[in-house]
């Protein structure tokens, strides 16, 4: 008699890499912007051990905020050209952080299930955030300002 | 044995040097057994063979072995020992629910929960199967599954630190601070050894004092409905045109987040003191 529930079905992964902190990619996304949390985040998917749909799925949110962003720059009357960009009003950094923190909630919910795993059966050993979360602040700070900035020289 | 039992696996470990019968295949499982409670997996795996070499079907020994490359990170082996210890008893309630801690550690859950079913099925009051039953709750994130589970654990076994700090745990998910810390102090007075639910105790103890009383409602709304409230609410007040409204709403957002960060972190070292 075989019984499916009995059959091997598990084999040896890599070990693994320690996970960050969900709460404290939160700081990525206030500090640094959407570019900046989604790096993590994705990277962090790959440390839970996240299926490679699921991640898809994280850089099409990604993608969608970005294109948001990109809109909302380009319809506001100060983004007319590379000199007034530079002057940009404090209204569109807002709503930058604030689009970077809502795609914070919604990358983290998607890690929510993959970490409860990690902690219950690894005993939730976390790896710091601080250097890979500094050099995506200022490295994913540094490029979403360049993609808005060239998304608004490319349309005029 | 009972020194095992008891827990004093060092003292087991001591009183078997006299009298070690390297020929019974029992002495072998005590010493593994032992070695498993002293977290030494390899000395562990060593025993198990040993005492496998003389008595290939011995389920006690293969769920030893099963147990110990568990923990360190063999989960193949495992899986090959335990199944080998299932051909023998398919049956064993103790045994299902190590494979399904096996496949869950795997990340394969749905499998867990079928054999852990199976295991509750068989025997259902196994404390091992109602454990894992609520752990697998606990992993997937249902934190309305995890207390139910954890409850009918408690029911079965009252005393069982386990089903305490998972309700504890839960408790604080939801933002219910006076449950979780009764529920914790439980926990915690159940099994003292643990230091991690003494840290956990220690944490939610903080949650209860004065000074973070108006950070409650937020844990109980929960993180996401506050920020999405707070964006919402200041987006319509903004579309409304009521300026000095809006001021003030993201003065004291601002406020509220900041003391959100610092409150808990001064509580500690007030406590600390």
């Amino acid at each position: 008699m075989t019984d499916d529930l009995l059959q091997p079905s598990v084999s040896n992964a890599p070990p693994r890499v320690r996970p960050w902190r969900l709460g404290s990619q939160f700081w990525v996304a206030f500090l640094g912007g959407a570019l900046a949390v989604a790096t993590i985040a994705i990277l962090n998917a790959a440390r839970l051990r996240i299926s490679s749909r699921q991640r898809w799925l994280m850089i099409a949110m990604t993608a969608v905020t970005m294109a948001a962003l990109i809109a909302l720059w380009l319809q506001h009357p100060l983004a007319t050209d590379l000199r007034s960009f530079a002057k940009t009003s404090r209204e569109l950094r807002v709503y930058g952080r604030i689009a970077a923190v809502l795609l914070y909630l919604a990358l983290a919910a998607m890690q929510r299930k993959a970490d409860a795993h990690y902690q219950v059966f690894y005993e939730g050993e976390y790896a710091p955030l601080w250097g890979a979360g500094t050099a995506a602040v200022l490295i994913g700070g540094s490029v979403q300002t360049l993609v808005l900035a060239g998304a608004v020289w490319l349309a005029r | 044995m009972l020194l095992l039992g008891a827990g004093r696996a060092q003292d087991a470990l001591l009183k078997l040097r006299d009298g070690f019968d390297a020929a019974d295949p029992w002495c072998w499982f005590v010493r593994a057994g032992a070695l498993l409670r002293l977290d030494r997996y390899d000395d562990c795996i060593e025993a198990a063979k040993e005492g496998l070499a003389l008595d290939g079907e011995n389920v006690h020994l293969l769920d030893a072995l099963a147990a110990a490359r568990t923990y360190t990170s063999d989960l193949a082996g495992a899986e090959e020992a335990i199944l080998a210890a299932l051909r023998v008893d398919a049956e064993d309630a103790d045994l299902l629910t190590r494979y399904a801690s096996i496949v869950a550690r795997a990340g394969q859950l749905e499998k867990a929960e079928k054999l852990v079913a199976r295991a509750l099925s068989i025997d259902p009051e196994n404390e091992y199967a109602l454990q894992m039953h609520a752990l697998l709750a606990n992993a997937s994130g249902d934190v309305r599954e995890t207390i139910a589970r954890s409850r009918e654990l408690l029911r079965h076994a009252p005393e069982h630190p386990l089903g305490h700090r998972l309700i504890g745990a839960s408790h604080v998910e939801r933002g219910h601070v006076v449950e979780a810390d009764d529920a914790f102090t439980d926990a915690v007075r159940l099994d003292p050894s643990d230091h991690e639910t003494a840290e956990a105790a220690r944490g939610v103890r903080v949650l209860r004092h004065w000074l973070l009383w108006p950070l409650r409602p937020a844990m109980r709304i929960g993180n996401v409905p506050l920020w999405l409230g707070a964006v919402v609410t200041m987006l319509v007040l903004r579309a409304l045109q009521l300026r000095t409204a809006l001021l003030w709403f993201a003065a004291v957002w601002v406020v509220y987040c900041v003391y959100s960060w610092i409150a808990p972190a001064a509580v500690r070292w007030l406590i600390r003191r």
